[in-house]
């Protein structure tokens, strides 16, 4: 065959491969609107930083250990999937300590409610907040403050929290201060009673994945262990790793292992339910990452 | 067939493939008549015959029945999700032609016929790949447009205590959100105020258009209150409450199934931890006994 003809296959061959690797990386070859509604720009940029550095440095450290080119790339890719992925018991309760002080400045602001004004509510709200929000309490203070303009100060409350319950309360508060309205402080309650039964069961939740999660590190720190043991123990019982069949059943063992990890994760994912109330440079950037996909 | 023949072809099938594909990502604003047609219901209109055909086959396996309002629900103009079908479909079948016909080429024991075959399959897979994408986003934006509506009726019924309407109430509470299901609702009640009719008609026509049962129910509720002459703003608390609740129910359910599942690939894991430990040893002693590995 002409090696033109060959070249061109490959390249045609690897463009189909770099889409299908692009695909199964979450991005969005063929978007649909779906994908770019209610979900205003989050962070997350750092954290796949890290990632990436700590699958760089897995992958040299563990070529370094085994000397194998396999080994390294499998324990890269494990890395990556792994790092901060896994959850841990920290970082649920400073979610469900995040959540619950929500519902705390849910309830203050709806008991201030019944006999004060909105921006009497919400400075009151703001003093008696727990520390998890005080901060992003007191900026909403000072910005109704200043500004005088509840529904847009509302929005970027909202944005700063990124919780479905507060963009219920900042709507309503919004709205009421645009229309006037009733009963607000019962609307909140119901919204402060509604965060409170899914941090339990949020937490419920966590508990009753702990023992998957435990699991999934006892087994990813025995391998470990036992490779790097086999390595400078017994070298002999790795060498089969070298040959041919050696590499394809790696590769089979070693994807397998991480579509494990990754599937045990992913399972572990329980989404927040979707936004609907945000600023409108959220909203701006929303648009353009629908433009650009 | 000669080599330089078969490798024309190969390439005029994926180059059209890629700029087909290309063509398709490029950035562009929605198609304002496709928009109209999506959310007026129309289908498939402006399907061209071909793709139009080749789905009437698709849908006679009763696999694509729902897709219309699948696509009415996520605002997806139908031309262009038959365009994206016919693109998938040419751009896979031709990876895998191109992938057989390179190692049947490659002399490695490959028949003539594995080309051909494979290119079918994955025109067949890519085909229908964009259904089963569209199928997954509306079934998440089902559930998303259920939270956004508990959340539009707890709007509406506060405004409608603060002593307004019902039909401005319920437009002012769709303006106040974002997101794919408060633009519906806010299409709705602009509809409403368009054709003079009431906002609760307009919502059970949304409801039907996108198979979305909660709405057609609000509907109901508003119609029979106003019917009743009973406070509007009762029935819509509880119409609110009982949507989050039941989202709630759904959370709690979908969380308690996915724990369960875990324990599948946790066991996995452990299996093939096992096999990575054995394996060389078994295969290694299999070494010994024939003697090469002496």
């Amino acid at each position: 065959m002409n090696p033109m003809a060959v070249g061109a296959c490959g390249a045609l061959i690897t463009t189909g491969l770099v889409l299908f690797a692009y695909s199964l990386l979450g991005h969005d070859i063929f978007p649909t609107r779906i994908g770019t509604q209610n979900r205003p720009a989050t962070g997350g940029t750092e954290l796949v930083w890290r990632r990436i550095v700590a699958a760089l440095i897995a992958a040299v450290v563990a070529y370094g250990i085994v000397m194998h080119p396999l080994f390294a790339v499998l324990a890269g890719i494990s890395t990556y999937v792994v790092w901060g992925q896994l959850g841990s018991k920290r970082r649920t309760e400073a979610a469900l300590a995040k959540d619950n002080a929500a519902v705390v400045w849910m309830e203050t602001l709806a008991g201030s409610l019944a006999h004060s004004p909105i921006t009497t509510a919400i400075s009151a709200a703001a003093k008696y907040a727990e520390p998890e929000m005080k901060a992003a309490a007191l900026r909403l203070q000072r910005n109704v403050e200043q500004s005088g303009d509840i529904p847009a100060s509302m929005a970027l409350f909202a944005d700063e929290m990124e919780s479905r319950y507060i963009d219920s309360v900042a709507a309503v508060l919004a709205l009421t201060s645009q229309y006037g309205g009733a009963q607000v402080g019962e609307l909140i309650r119901a919204e402060a009673a509604a965060a409170r039964r899914r941090s339990a069961a949020i937490a419920e939740i966590a508990q009753e994945q702990s023992n998957d999660r435990i699991s999934v590190r006892q087994v990813l720190g025995v391998t470990i262990v036992m490779t790097v043991g086999l390595r400078f123990m017994s070298q002999s019982s790795l060498e089969w790793y070298d040959t041919a069949a050696g590499y394809l059943t790696l590769l089979v063992i070693g994807s397998a292992f991480i579509g494990c990890i990754w599937y045990v994760i992913d399972l572990a994912k329980t989404p927040p339910p979707p936004r609907f109330f945000f600023s409108d440079t959220a909203a701006t950037v929303t648009d353009k990452e629908q433009v650009s996909s | 067939m000669s080599s330089v023949v078969w490798t024309l072809l190969i390439g005029l099938m994926i180059s059209s493939g890629l700029v087909g594909l290309g063509w398709s990502l490029r950035p562009r604003p929605p198609k304002l008549e496709g928009l109209l047609s999506a959310v007026e219901g129309a289908g498939e209109s402006t399907s061209t015959g071909v793709i139009r055909s080749v789905n009437d086959g698709v849908d006679l396996l009763g696999y694509a029945q729902d897709r219309p309002r699948d696509l009415a629900l996520l605002r997806i103009d139908p031309f262009d999700h038959g365009q994206r079908k016919v693109i998938t479909a040419l751009g896979f079948g031709a990876w895998l032609f191109l992938l057989l016909a390179v190692l049947t080429l490659g002399a490695i024991g490959v028949p003539l016929w594995a080309p051909p075959a494979a290119a079918l399959v994955g025109a067949a897979i890519g085909f229908l790949w964009p259904d089963i994408r569209v199928r997954r986003a509306a079934d998440d934006a089902r559930e998303a447009f259920g939270d956004a509506t508990g959340a539009f009726l707890g709007l509406a019924r506060t405004l409608t205590l603060g002593g307004m309407e019902v039909n401005p109430a319920l437009s002012n509470a769709a303006d106040a959100g974002k997101g794919l299901g408060f633009e519906h609702l806010q299409r709705a009640c602009a509809q409403a105020r368009a054709e003079n009719r009431q906002v609760s008609e307009t919502l059970r026509e949304l409801g039907q258009r996108v198979n979305l049962p909660v709405l057609e129910q609000v509907a109901g509720v508003l119609q029979s209150a106003a019917d009743a002459g009973t406070p509007v703003s009762t029935a819509l608390a509880t119409r609110a409450d009982m949507v989050l609740e039941s989202l709630d129910h759904k959370m709690k359910m979908t969380a308690k199934e996915r724990t369960e599942m875990m324990t599948i690939p946790t066991s996995l894991l452990t299996l093939l931890f096992i096999l990575f430990i054995i394996l060389p040893a078994l295969f290694g002693m299999t070494v010994d006994f024939t003697g090469a590995g002496l």
